[in-house]
């Protein structure tokens, strides 16, 4: 399930609580307010039973702080007291944790006062097998059994918690969350001195390989979602964007908006992922050509319903060969295959001998074919029929074939994309599937990348001839004019059957048709090779396109693998330590200049000075080419 | 004229420069032939350290040192205006299409800037089912019609 939400929209949840999403300072934020109250309450809760903590059901919170501080930052000791409530009036204080200095562990300072440190070591920073957080129950503080310095194993369920941007040691903000127990395999970055949310997430999906939706992570007006199951549940939780965070030494942070888990909690659908961004002070973005927040050309007007066509399922045909009556397809085990072919050339007696021959001129021609396959038809089941020849019952009994089509479900796979970037799409990664007497064919990286694939055969088992179809299944990625898709994209033809043939004509016709299906050629393509460290779509559109399968039917496929497998091939990119300090990395964004920083291009044409006070026109030249090859905010 | 001498420690590309103050409230004056952008100004002053940077506090612009000449007694420095700190408040305050960025960026964006190895990382995802090697099945078909069940 996807939620989206506008900008200074309100989400409505079924049990009657709202999130408000509204600017403050320029930086939005969100807050969870039981509906008609200004307090705020837990949105939802994940209950996850590990029975570490005095037996009971586990809760990992999310929720709002209860009020926000005008200023930029809090003192800490103002964050350690801001005090969430639980629906049944518990309290919760948020912990602080490190991500930079690796696992974490909770150490209580004074009443009321905790500070969560961990070890060093980036590779031990998710190595944590506790969690933490403080309910505040009565007098009693219920905090995990983290101790001071512990940091081994996974973590079971990671908390939330809100803090600082400070410096190496101290606390800073950190949102995840992360469960071996039940699934949930999300991670979302924090911020450190170093990393910011994005860049942290590439190291910890790295690690994981989870499903994280991230896109802009800069820019006020995003989410990171998440999507995935808790236990067999569909959830999803919203987390506010960053603010600024740059310039100040304490920034705010902002907790998660919310969590949906199961189709008990609805969101009010918006059109987030098309909203535009639009400064506080321009009143009528549409007028610059960029942006518009409604009508046509901007963001958000792309037809994003696809039209879900379903696989065509044949086996639902009510009319078929088998209720015609000219045909008769029985499913024999070998020995009644034996069976009938003993009574075929040995047991006919003269006198069905001479009623056949009264019918027919070559009695043989009642075999209409032996094949063999590698899966169940739909048969009888325990119920057997005598073998009709001819109108002559046989002495042979067998299974029937009770339905003229037969599907085979080959399952479905989620492809996550293996970078997380562009290159895991056209022209860059190269997905190509073998199909089962079928053979090996190239697939659109566009269409199955962050899709679940299904694979289904048809097969028509008067003939052997066999479909495969393909469909795809995906959400409207974080992207504008991106459409979701619920489709058959492919569909590819075969034949599954190991033909027997029973006389010499059938062998002969069945060699030759074998011997002109034979090839394999192998086809280069042509024009110039992109060298070594040449850039990504030159060295992937440039590459050799060899043919991995030749004819793959019948006897082919009979001796091939007989499941599906995916065959990707993706660029291996080389990015220098550091490459992002030195040149970063794509935006292609509107942006205020004073919410970056670091290494900086500014799109040609773009920065407009006419209101620098007092700047020459060389100046502006000089400053309009700096800005465009690069600069450092 | 007063200027501020100092060193500077950062590279010319950054907007906030890492700045020693060397020499504060130096009297300076024009050459004849200065521009705002690349004047030349001479002092008649010792210079202790590395002077690479100048503040004119009456153009209200920053300067990098270019060159230093000893002439008549008098130091003269040519200076190219540092555009970035000069005009750093103007420049934050202003919107504009960031086509790259350190760390507001997105990844689904084509960058023609990533180089590749020459080699490519090839993988296979089998599908959990399909048909089996194991089960061997008989298809026989029958020209005409039905038969009695059992």
């Amino acid at each position: 399930m996807i939620a989206v939400a506008a900008r200074n929209d309100q989400l409505e949840l079924n049990n009657g609580n709202v999130i408000n999403i509204s600017t403050y300072g320029g930086v939005d934020k969100g807050l969870c307010y039981a509906k008609g109250t200004n307090r705020p309450v837990t949105v939802f809760r994940i209950v996850v039973n590990d029975g570490d903590f005095d037996n009971t059901n586990f809760t990992l919170l999310f929720g709002g702080l209860t009020d926000y501080n005008t200023e930029d930052y809090y003192e800490q000791e103002t964050i350690l007291n801001k005090i969430a409530k639980l629906d049944d009036g518990r309290s919760v204080h948020w912990l602080w944790g490190s991500m930079q200095n690796g696992g974490c562990y909770v150490r209580k300072v004074s009443a009321g006062r905790y500070r969560i440190g961990g070890v060093s070591g980036m590779a031990h920073r998710l190595s944590t097998d506790e969690y933490a957080y403080v309910i505040r129950e009565a007098n009693r503080d219920y905090i995990s059994h983290i101790t001071e310095g512990a940091t081994t194993g996974y973590i079971d369920v990671c908390f939330m918690y809100d803090g600082f941007r400070v410096d190496q040691g101290d606390e800073f903000p950190l949102l995840e969350v992360f469960s071996l127990n039940n699934m949930v395999d999300v991670h979302i970055g924090g911020r450190d001195s170093t990393y910011y949310a994005y860049a942290l997430y590439n190291q910890i999906t790295y690690m994981y390989g989870s499903n994280i939706n991230c896109d802009d992570l800069y820019d006020p007006t995003r989410y990171i979602t998440w999507e995935g199951t808790l236990g067999d549940k569909p959830s999803m939780v919203l987390f506010p964007q960053w603010g600024d965070t740059i310039t100040y030494p304490y920034n705010l942070h902002y907790p998660v908006l919310g969590f949906v888990h199961d189709d008990d909690i609805m969101i009010t659908k918006g059109n987030m992922w098309g909203d535009a961004i639009v400064d506080e002070e321009e009143e009528d973005p549409s007028g610059d050509g960029g942006y518009s927040t409604s009508g046509g050309g901007g963001f958000g007007d792309y037809p994003s319903e696809t039209g879900n066509i379903d696989f065509s399922d044949p086996t639902q045909m009510a009319i078929n060969v088998i209720n015609s009556g000219f045909v008769t397809l029985y499913n024999p085990s070998l020995s009644e295959v034996k069976s009938f072919n003993d009574w075929l050339f040995n047991d006919i007696t003269d006198a069905i001998s001479g009623t056949l021959k009264k019918l027919i001129a070559d009695p043989i021609d009642y075999v209409l074919f032996l094949s063999l396959c590698h899966f169940t038809p739909p048969n009888s089941g325990a119920v057997t029929y005598t073998i009709s020849y001819a109108g002559i019952n046989t002495t042979v009994t067998s299974k029937k074939i009770t339905n003229q089509f037969a599907a085979i479900d080959c399952g479905t796979i989620h492809l996550n994309g293996d970078t997380q970037t562009f290159l895991d799409y056209n022209p860059n990664t190269k997905i190509s599937i073998y199909l089962p007497y079928i053979g090996i064919n190239d697939l659109n990286s566009d269409d199955v990348v962050g899709a679940s694939i299904h694979v289904m055969y048809y097969v028509d088992l008067l003939t052997g001839a066999c479909i495969a179809q393909i469909k795809c299944t995906r959400g409207v990625r974080i992207m504008a004019g991106d459409a979701n898709l619920n489709d058959v994209l492919y569909s590819f033809s075969g034949n599954c059957y190991e033909q027997i043939p029973i006389t010499g004509t059938d062998w002969r016709g069945l060699a030759s048709s074998i011997m002109q299906g034979v090839s394999g050629a192998v086809s280069l393509a042509t024009g110039n090779l992109a060298g070594a460290g040449a850039i990504a779509s030159a060295v992937m559109s440039d590459k050799s396109s060899v043919s991995h399968s030749g004819n793959m039917g019948g006897s082919f496929g009979y001796m091939d693998n007989q499941k599906p497998y995916l065959i990707l091939e993706r660029p291996i990119n080389n990015l220098p330590y550091n490459y992002r300090g030195f040149k970063g990395y794509t935006l292609n964004q509107r942006r205020r200049l004073g919410s970056l920083k670091g290494y900086t291009e500014i799109e040609e044409g773009t920065l407009w000075t006419d209101s620098f006070n007092g700047i020459s026109k060389e100046e502006a030249e000089m400053l309009k080419q700096i800005t465009a090859t690069g600069f450092y905010l | 004229m007063k200027a501020i001498l100092y060193q500077n420690n950062s590279d010319e590309r950054y907007v906030d420069k890492s700045l020693v103050v060397l020499h504060d409230n130096v009297d300076v004056i024009f050459k004849d032939d200065s521009d705002i952008v690349h004047p030349t100004i001479r002092l008649n002053h010792t210079l202790t350290g590395n002077v690479n940077y100048v503040w004119l506090e009456d153009l209200g612009r920053y300067y990098f040192v270019r060159s230093k000449e000893l002439l008549a007694g008098m130091l003269e420095l040519s200076l190219e205006v540092d555009v970035l700190s000069t005009y750093k408040n103007e420049l934050r305050a202003q919107n504009a299409i960031v086509s790259r960025n350190e760390f507001d960026y997105n990844f689904y964006m084509s960058d023609e800037k990533w180089k590749l190895y020459s080699y490519t990382a090839k993988r296979t995802i089998p599908f959990p089912s399909g048909f089996n090697m194991g089960t061997q099945q008989f298809i026989l078909g029958i020209a005409g019609g039905d038969s009695s069940g059992s």
